[in-house]
């Protein structure tokens, strides 16, 4: 890890140039693919920011700008530091980072277009709540190529949908979101485990679905029952579920013919991360069950399917993505959006828990 | 009977080096902010670097009263503030303190100039530097013809057609006029006593290293200069950004501008060199022919459309590095109502066969977010639907050539990211001096000052290329001198400039790059 050193706003450059000036007698060298800004209001959530940040770079360099803001009016400061991060013996990457105080936040937006490296994509993580922005996130994403933004940052996970379908209506460039990268694994498995027209038939018109998830939280997964909650969105998007209520973790849909629920389990899990989704049970209309149970903590999924005549042999999909590893950061950095994602947010933006 | 310079058997001409003639440069307002930031360190540098020839002094003439030594002692403070090379190494500057000095005048006053006339000459017998002279008119525009003028009849400007055993050299510093008619009638006061051949118009941006790199780049590498033109050219982008507002030029600003100060002048050079055709040869008037042409092919401004075209701004308060800073209209000696600009943006085109209908962005202004001067080149699409991904294409391809800071040349272009089903991602291919050559190249005013002294005017503006370009912008300022802005100051300090600079590009469904 380089050494972090505070600078004036105006020696940022400066005082970088100088660090890998120091480098160059040990051969080693500065590497750029994107600018990755990094956004945050509440410290807490840095630990977590940086273990992706730090994933992100041992795989794919790139010029850092994390910005930690303070939203504490009687504050007045504004900071910067500079590190060179060691990636390799060979190569490392520039990082810059902001703090400040709500009093300055005018002058930030101009503070950190003036640091992004010229030609290469900039992907902003914005780690606070769109929806209660200054200014900083409306001025930055007219330069960013990638907007990813943190469901568990908003008050309620309707409101953070209804606003991301809002801002990918607003904006040019890719939208994604952290949570939904963690669920990419659990997609996959269920595509591979329904991949006959039979299957999704059965799935479509299934009675219940019972998503068990890792109820632990942290700072940055305030709110647990995410994943669960865009996985059953998910579902509901792709197989023309309309919603129609939901209540104590439950949600019902209307599948055109009957009605499915769908009920989030929570269940403490050590080793997973927050909401990881343990165990997914489908059953059909038909009686039918299927069981998809993660292997421990393994990044395994068995597959038990049984009918009310025989058990089938269970088999073993692989999970992908179920941390912060190449497969999720390739994915929150290099995977366009695609249709999917917005169906889900389009479901997700109707479950409202009735009163 | 003509009688030819001495050619000195013992001179090598293939030292890679250029070799300045005696002489003794006389610098017209020595008190000024140029002698001391940039002219004095000019001279320390090359002296440093052995450049200077070995028969030289310089004089600095000025109105203020002081002797030699403290004129010498200011120039050695501003040495160790302002030189690329500081502190001033005291051996060496023992040495070149000793051709500097100091003569006291006013710009009318004759008794003045037969004084210099004689101190010259004292000079010339003291250092051997054979009468050659090089006057640098650091001073308002208004004093040229005058100081030209006073020069002439003291006999200290030579005739070309009479004079041949020494010479008479004038640098003159931009503004060159304030519009066409101004510029023609500055001209035709100065060409009264002067042949063009003796005139040096100082651009200092010709100066720099990177700007003269361009030609290398462009007319030694054929792989570039196929794909140069309009088949394979999207468009253009030039910007002259600085951070810093007009600091303490108020009074200077409020009869300049940006068109003016920068665009006419500076961006107009870069243009040009851009878009010219190769020279015959790497003399002065061939690539200044060639410049002239560019400047010839840009097509005027409609008439009727100026506004459409180009746009103007001025800084309001914001913040620069975090700090917050003044508008344009509560700096010193402006008045709080002034409709100068320190922005302008502009579309323009060049009718020629190499650039026809390749939009030309370009861009100047005071206090946007960071100091940048380079020159984009973004390439056409690739041809057809490959690599598309959800409708949308691969980035263009961008040269981009940085003139300052951070002095390079570099390559945008798509890659695949390593991985089963990889996407594309531009990566970057970049060159940059200061990594593969180490010690800081000479500043522009060295190279410069150096060229004059050595008779090479291929760095200096001529007098149709600077008649050419007020031509062009000539009417623009009749216009915004007719047309008051309702809307100034009309962008933050801080900020990139006005929204309708961005509208500029939208409307062609482009955007200014991110510097």
């Amino acid at each position: 890890m380089g050494i972090r050193m505070e600078v004036p706003l105006a020696e940022i450059e400066t005082e970088l140039s100088r660090l890998w000036d120091e480098e160059k007698s040990k051969n080693r060298f500065k590497a750029c693919l994107f600018n990755l800004v990094v956004y945050t209001e509440d410290m807490q959530q840095e630990p977590f920011l940086q273990e992706l940040v730090n994933g992100t770079l041992e795989k794919f360099p790139c010029r850092v700008l994390f910005i930690q803001a303070d939203p504490n009016r009687n504050n007045d400061y504004l900071r910067a530091y500079v590190s060179n991060e060691a990636i390799t013996t060979a190569f490392g990457c520039d990082q810059i980072t902001l703090e400040y105080s709500a009093s300055r936040a005018a002058a930030i937006p101009y503070i950190i277009t003036s640091h992004l490296v010229p030609d290469l994509p900039v992907y902003l993580i914005w780690g606070a709540d769109p929806s209660q922005d200054r200014g900083i996130l409306n001025y930055l994403q007219q330069f960013t190529n990638r907007l990813i933004f943190n469901p568990g940052s908003t008050d309620t996970l309707q409101k953070f949908c209804a606003g991301m379908l809002a801002r990918i209506a607003a904006v040019d460039c890719e939208v994604v979101d952290l949570h939904w990268g963690f669920i990419s694994g659990w997609r996959e498995v269920l595509a591979r485990t329904f991949d006959t027209e039979e299957r999704t038939r059965q799935l479509k018109f299934s009675k219940t679905i019972k998503i068990t998830y890792n109820t632990a939280k942290a700072p940055f997964f305030p709110a647990p029952e995410i994943q669960a909650t865009y996985l059953s969105s998910w579902l509901a998007g792709q197989l023309g579920w309309t919603f129609l209520s939901a209540s104590n973790g439950c949600f019902t849909f209307s599948s055109g013919t009957h009605q499915v629920k769908v009920e989030l389990v929570p269940k403490e899990a050590d080793g997973l991360i927050p909401g990881a989704i343990m165990e997914i049970e489908v059953t059909t209309a038909e009686d039918h069950a299927f069981i998809l149970t993660r292997k421990q903590k393994l990044p395994k999924v068995v597959v038990h399917i049984s009918t009310t005549e025989i058990c089938e042999l269970p088999f073993t999909l692989p999970l992908k993505n179920t941390q912060i590893g190449l497969g999720y950061i390739k994915g929150l950095f290099y995977q366009p959006s695609c249709k999917h994602y917005k169906n889900m947010l389009q479901i997700a933006s109707q479950i409202k828990e009735s009163p | 009977m003509t009688t030819t310079l001495f050619k000195n058997p013992l001179e090598e001409t293939t030292r890679g080096s250029k070799v300045a003639d005696p002489c003794i440069l006389v610098i017209f307002g020595a008190t000024g902010d140029l002698t001391g930031r940039k002219l004095l360190p000019a001279l320390y540098n090359l002296a440093r670097d052995g450049q200077l020839p070995a028969h030289f002094a310089c004089v600095g003439f000025a109105r203020r009263d002081k002797s030699h030594d403290v004129f010498r002692g200011e120039m050695l403070d501003d040495v160790n503030k302002f030189s690329r090379v500081k502190p001033a190494e005291p051996e060496l500057w023992g040495t070149f303190r000793e051709q500097l000095f100091y003569h006291r005048s006013e710009f009318d006053d004759d008794d003045g100039y037969i004084a210099l006339n004689k101190f010259l000459q004292q000079l010339d017998t003291q250092f051997g530097t054979r009468g050659n002279r090089v006057f640098y008119l650091s001073t308002q525009p208004s004093y040229f013809p005058l100081i030209i003028e006073k020069l002439k009849q003291h006999g200290l400007i030579y005739d070309v057609n009479k004079v041949q055993d020494k010479w008479t050299r004038i640098i003159i510093e931009k503004p060159f006029g304030r519009d066409l008619q101004s510029a023609l009638d500055l001209q035709k006061d100065i060409t009264q006593h002067l042949d063009e051949s003796q005139i040096y118009r100082i651009d200092h941006y010709l100066g720099k290293e990177t700007v003269q790199n361009l030609l290398v780049f462009r007319f030694s590498n054929p792989i570039f200069e196929s794909v140069w033109n309009n088949r394979y050219i999207d468009n253009v982008q030039i910007t002259v950004a600085e951070e810093i507002g007009i600091g303490t030029r108020g009074r200077f600003w409020e009869e300049a501008g940006m068109l003016r100060d920068i665009v006419q002048n500076h961006m107009m050079q870069l243009l040009s060199l851009v878009c010219m055709e190769p020279p015959s040869n790497m003399r002065g008037d061939a690539i200044r022919n060639e410049k002239v042409k560019v400047m010839e092919s840009i097509r005027p401004f409609p008439s009727n459309q100026i506004g459409n075209f180009i746009v103007r701004g001025q800084y309001g308060p914001g913040f620069i590095d975090g700090a917050p800073v003044a508008s344009y209209r509560q700096e010193d000696n402006v008045d709080r109502d002034s409709v100068i600009e320190t922005y302008a943006a502009m579309e323009l085109f060049i009718d020629n066969w190499r650039w026809g209908g390749v939009p030309f962005y370009l861009r100047a202004g005071k206090r946007l977010p960071k100091r940048a001067t380079e020159i984009a080149i973004t390439f056409k699409d690739a041809p057809g639907f490959l690599f598309q991904s959800e409708g949308k294409k691969p980035a263009h391809n961008v040269l981009v050539i940085r003139i300052q800071p951070d002095e390079g040349i570099s390559l945008k272009m798509n890659c695949k990211v390593p991985g089963l089903n990889g996407p594309i991602q531009p990566v970057k291919m970049d060159f940059r001096y200061g990594s593969y050559f180490g010690s800081a190249p000479p500043e522009a005013y060295e190279r410069l000052i150096c060229d004059c002294m050595s008779g090479d005017n291929t760095l200096f503006a001529r007098a149709d290329e600077v008649l050419a370009s007020w031509r062009l912008f000539t009417p623009v300022l009749d216009y915004w001198e007719g047309t008051r802005p309702a809307d100034f100051p009309n962008y933050p300090s801080g900020t990139w400039g006005p929204a309708e600079a961005d509208q500029l590009l939208a409307r062609d469904g482009r955007q200014w790059r991110l510097i």
